[in-house]
C-alpha cells in the first residue's frame, strides 16, 4: 500500500478537470434542458390557466347576458301583458260604453216611437170612438153625439158656483165681451145657439159667443174667457186608456226587465 | 501481482511516470465527457427525448434529490462536485469488468486524491455558506479543548474516506485476481458481478459521506449535531 503523490495531484488535477467537463457537458445542458422544460410547461399550464379564466369569464359575462336578456324578455313580456289587460279593458269599456249607448239611443227611440205611437193611438182612437159614439148614439138613443155632449157642458155650465161664474163674467168683460168656446169638430148651430143661452144666461148676459174648432181638444169641449176655463172632454178617459195601453207595453218592453 | 495499477508503468519521464491510474483515469474521463457531450448536444425541452437524454436526466435529477435529501438544500452548486464523485468512481468500479481495465479507484493515490479534493471542498463550501469566522467556529464547538479532537475527526474521516474505498476496489480486484487462480471461470464471474454492486454502493457512499460532510460544514445548527457522529458512525 503505497501513494504516489504525483499520481495523487495528477489525480486531483484530473477530477476537477472532470468536474468541468462534466459540469460543462452534462449538468449545465441537462439542468437548462429541464428547466426550460420546466418553464414551457408552465408557461402552458399558464396560458391554459388563462384560457380557462378567459373561458370562464366569457361564461359569466355570456349568463350575465342570457340573465340579463331573460329579465328584459320577462319585462317585456309583463308589459305586452300590462298593455294588452289595459288595451282590453279600455276595448271592453268602449264596447260597453257604445253597447250602452246603442242601448239609450235605442230605448230613446224605442220611447219617442211609443210615445208616438200612443200619441197616434190616441187620435185614432178618440177618431174612432167619436164616430162610434156618434152612430151608437144615434142608433141606439136617437141622440146625437154632440147634442150630449153639449146637454152635459150645460148642465156643467149651470152647477157652478156663483164665485167662478162671476170670476169668468169678470174675465169676459175684460176681454171685451168675448167668450170663446173650442170644439174638435164643428158645433150644429142648434148646438151653438144652445150654449150661448146658456152663457147668457149663467154667466154674462151679452157676451159674444165665438166658437173655434181646435184639434188639442180630444172630445168634449172647452170655454174660456181671458183666464179662466170650463171644460169638459172624455180626456180622462182616453188618458186612463194611455195609460193602461202604456203599462202593456211597459210589460213587453226590454228597458222594463 | 500488481496490486495497486499505480505499479503498472507505460511512460517514464524523470520521476513522473504516467501509469495506468492516470491513463485509465483520462479513459473514465473521456467516457463520460465524450458521452455527456454527445448526448447533450442535441437536447429536447419537449415531453419527446431521446433515451439516452432520458437516462441523463434521471441520473441527474436522482443525483440532485439525492443531496437535497442529504443536504436540505438546493442541489444546483454541490450538483458538479458531489455528482462528479459518484459518476467517476461508479464508472470506474463498472469497467472493472472490462477485461485489461484497472478501475483508478483501486489505487489509493486516487482515493487519497478523491478525499483530498473532498477535504478542501468541505471547508470551501463551508465558508462559502456561513464565513470564515462562522465556519472556524465549529472547530471550537462545543469548548476550546474540542479543537484538537474535532482537527483528528476531520483528517480521520478523510483518510477513512480514502482507504475505505481503496480497500473495497482493490480487494475486489485482488479476489478475482485471486479466484482466477484457484477457481477459473465461474466463480471469478459472481465476483465480479458482486464487485459491480459493491462499486455502486462505494460510489454511493463515496458521494453521500461526502455531501454529509459537506452539509455539516454549511448547516449552521443542525449540521453541528450530526457532525461528529455522522462522521465517525460511518
Amino acid at each position: 500500500m503505497q501513494i504516489d503523490w504525483l499520481t495523487v495531484a495528477a489525480q486531483i488535477v484530473n477530477f476537477l478537470v472532470l468536474v468541468w467537463l462534466l459540469k460543462r457537458f452534462l449538468y449545465g445542458p441537462i439542468t437548462r434542458a429541464m428547466e426550460r422544460r420546466e418553464q414551457r410547461i408552465a408557461r402552458q399550464l399558464q396560458a391554459a390557466d388563462e384560457k380557462r379564466q378567459e373561458a370562464e369569464g366569457e361564461a359569466r359575462a355570456y349568463r350575465t347576458r342570457q340573465d340579463e336578456f331573460d329579465q328584459r324578455r320577462e319585462a317585456m313580456l309583463n308589459e305586452a301583458r300590462n298593455e294588452a289587460e289595459a288595451e282590453r279593458k279600455a276595448l271592453h269599456q268602449t264596447a260597453r260604453r257604445d253597447v250602452e249607448q246603442r242601448k239609450q239611443e235605442w230605448l230613446r227611440q224605442l220611447e219617442n216611437q211609443r210615445g208616438e205611437f200612443l200619441r197616434d193611438l190616441r187620435q185614432r182612437t178618440t177618431e174612432h170612438f167619436y164616430t162610434l159614439a156618434r152612430q151608437a148614439l144615434a142608433e141606439l138613443a136617437d141622440a146625437g153625439l154632440e147634442q150630449q155632449m153639449v146637454r152635459i157642458f150645460v148642465g156643467k155650465l149651470a152647477s157652478l158656483d156663483q164665485d167662478t161664474k162671476k170670476k169668468i163674467a169678470v174675465e169676459g168683460r175684460k176681454a171685451a165681451n168675448v167668450i170663446v168656446v173650442h170644439s174638435r169638430f164643428e158645433l150644429p148651430p142648434k148646438e151653438q145657439n144652445r150654449i150661448t143661452k146658456e152663457i147668457h144666461d149663467q154667466i154674462l148676459d151679452g157676451a159674444e159667443v165665438a166658437y173655434e174648432m181646435s184639434s188639442g181638444i180630444s172630445c168634449g169641449l172647452e170655454m174660456k174667457a181671458g183666464g179662466q176655463t170650463v171644460s169638459w172632454s172624455l180626456d180622462s178617459y182616453f188618458d186612463s186608456l194611455e195609460s193602461r195601453i202604456e203599462k202593456e207595453l211597459g210589460v213587453l218592453s226590454p228597458s222594463s226587465g | 501481482m500488481q496490486i495497486t495499477p499505480d505499479q503498472v508503468v507505460f511512460w517514464q519521464w524523470g520521476d513522473f511516470a504516467l501509469n495506468a491510474t492516470i491513463v485509465h483515469t483520462w479513459a473514465v474521463m473521456a467516457l463520460l465527457a465524450a458521452g455527456a457531450r454527445i448526448i447533450t448536444l442535441r437536447l429536447s425541452d419537449t415531453e419527446k427525448m431521446s433515451p439516452w437524454q432520458n437516462l441523463l436526466e434521471v441520473v441527474v435529477v436522482g443525483m440532485g434529490r439525492q443531496i437535497r435529501d442529504v443536504s436540505q438544500q438546493d442541489p444546483k452548486q454541490y450538483l458538479p462536485f458531489i455528482g462528479t464523485l459518484f459518476l467517476f468512481i461508479a464508472v470506474s468500479n463498472i469497467l472493472a469488468v472490462v477485461p485489461g481495465f484497472r478501475p483508478p479507484t483501486g489505487s489509493l493515490s486516487t482515493t487519497t486524491a478523491l478525499a483530498i479534493c473532498v477535504l478542501v471542498a468541505v471547508p470551501l463550501y463551508g465558508i462559502a455558506e456561513r464565513g470564515i469566522g462562522g465556519y472556524l467556529r465549529k472547530y471550537i464547538q462545543p469548548t476550546v479543548f474540542m479543537l484538537p479532537f474535532n482537527l483528528i475527526g476531520e483528517l480521520s474521516r478523510t483518510v477513512a474516506l480514502a482507504i475505505r474505498l481503496y480497500g473495497n476496489v482493490m480487494s475486489g480486484t485482488v479476489i478475482v485476481a485471486i479466484l482466477i487462480g484457484l477457481i477459473p471461470f465461474f466463480f471469478p464471474v459472481v465476483m465480479q458481478v458482486l464487485g459491480l454492486l459493491t462499486g455502486l454502493i462505494q460510489a454511493y457512499i463515496f458521494a453521500i459521506l461526502a455531501m454529509v460532510y459537506i452539509a455539516s460544514a454549511t448547516h449552521a445548527h443542525a449540521g453541528e449535531d450530526n457532525d461528529a457522529g455522522t462522521g465517525h458512525r460511518r
